[in-house]
């Protein structure tokens, strides 16, 4: 099975489970930069039972899960990862936390169709993922926070996105990009 | 890696965007090559560029497939996959350093 066919497996055993999720991280950033490959695919999800404990029975026949948690130091996000049991490929499962700016990129995310599998996927905005990696700011977060920002140029809505850099103190790597982005067309 | 040293790292991103590893004379057809590419995004719909993504997803996940057959030729099916998984796990863990912390199981 290929990578962008798991994904697809991953996003119906949710839609079969009745589990609310929405694609995260450099996927969900796909939708709004220069493409790129990745090498996992990230999943925000709301745990709720009976939802849960369905969609880990209905991805049991692919899908391994690691026993290790793992927590995101700045919002204490819980991270769970599936392990494909025949190719390398993994899913990072994200438990929505209370964090307040992840709170607000759920309640903007929008339904959009999956053209390499015909199929829709709940989505954070451009605004949200833009937040998001400019606060990770790793070295591939801040190159694709560039590519998000020199894509979508003036459809961002700033004031959204200047609100939240603000609160988490990364107002200065937000201008940094903006001034370094040089006239495309 | 204390999540200080991730400031650090990132503030080379300056040098990593000014292409400064690569040689000067070529720097004016990189910025062509980069303009071209974020025209050509621009022109995409977010699904055409999502599915886009996919297919080079599909296509790495080949290639570095093949790196561990050319690597280990008499490797099965499974310990290809097991030796392919330990090189992304070795990256997962260096992102993860300063954002991430395993907890208890």
């Amino acid at each position: 099975m290929k990578q962008s066919e798991l994904v697809a497996f991953i996003l119906e055993a949710a839609d079969r489970a009745g589990v609310s999720c929405m694609v995260g991280g450099s996927v969900a950033c796909m939708n709004y930069m220069i493409p790129r490959a990745t090498k996992d695919f990230d999943l925000v999800i709301q745990v709720q039972e009976p939802q849960f404990t369905a969609f880990l029975k209905e991805v049991d026949a692919q899908f391994e899960l690691d026993p290790q948690v793992y927590v995101e130091t700045l919002t204490g996000t819980k991270r769970y990862i599936l392990e494909h049991r025949k190719t390398a490929f993994d899913v990072e499962l994200f438990i929505l936390s209370s964090d307040p700016h992840h709170l607000s990129m759920w309640s903007r995310k929008r339904l959009r169709r999956q053209v390499f599998c015909t199929r829709d996927a709940w989505t954070p905005t451009a605004e949200d993922m833009v937040i998001q990696k400019l606060r990770w700011a790793r070295p591939q977060d801040l190159v694709d926070a560039d590519s998000m920002i020199v894509v979508q140029g003036d459809e961002l809505d700033w004031p959204y996105i200047e609100h939240w850099c603000d609160l988490h103190g990364t107002r200065e790597r937000l201008e940094k990009i903006r001034a370094e982005i040089p006239p495309i067309e | 890696m204390p999540f200080d040293a991730w400031q650090m790292v990132a503030a080379d991103y300056d040098q990593a965007m000014k292409f400064s590893q690569s040689p000067i004379e070529l720097h004016p057809l990189m910025d062509v090559i980069r303009r071209d590419r974020v025209i050509k995004a621009r022109r995409q719909t977010p699904e055409e560029r999502f599915a886009e993504a996919m297919e080079m997803t599909d296509f790495a996940f080949e290639v570095m497939a093949s790196s561990v057959k050319d690597s280990y030729p008499d490797a099965d099916a499974q310990t290809a996959t097991g030796i392919l998984r330990k090189r992304l796990k070795r990256l997962r863990t260096r992102e993860d350093q300063g954002i991430f912390v395993p907890v208890g199981r």
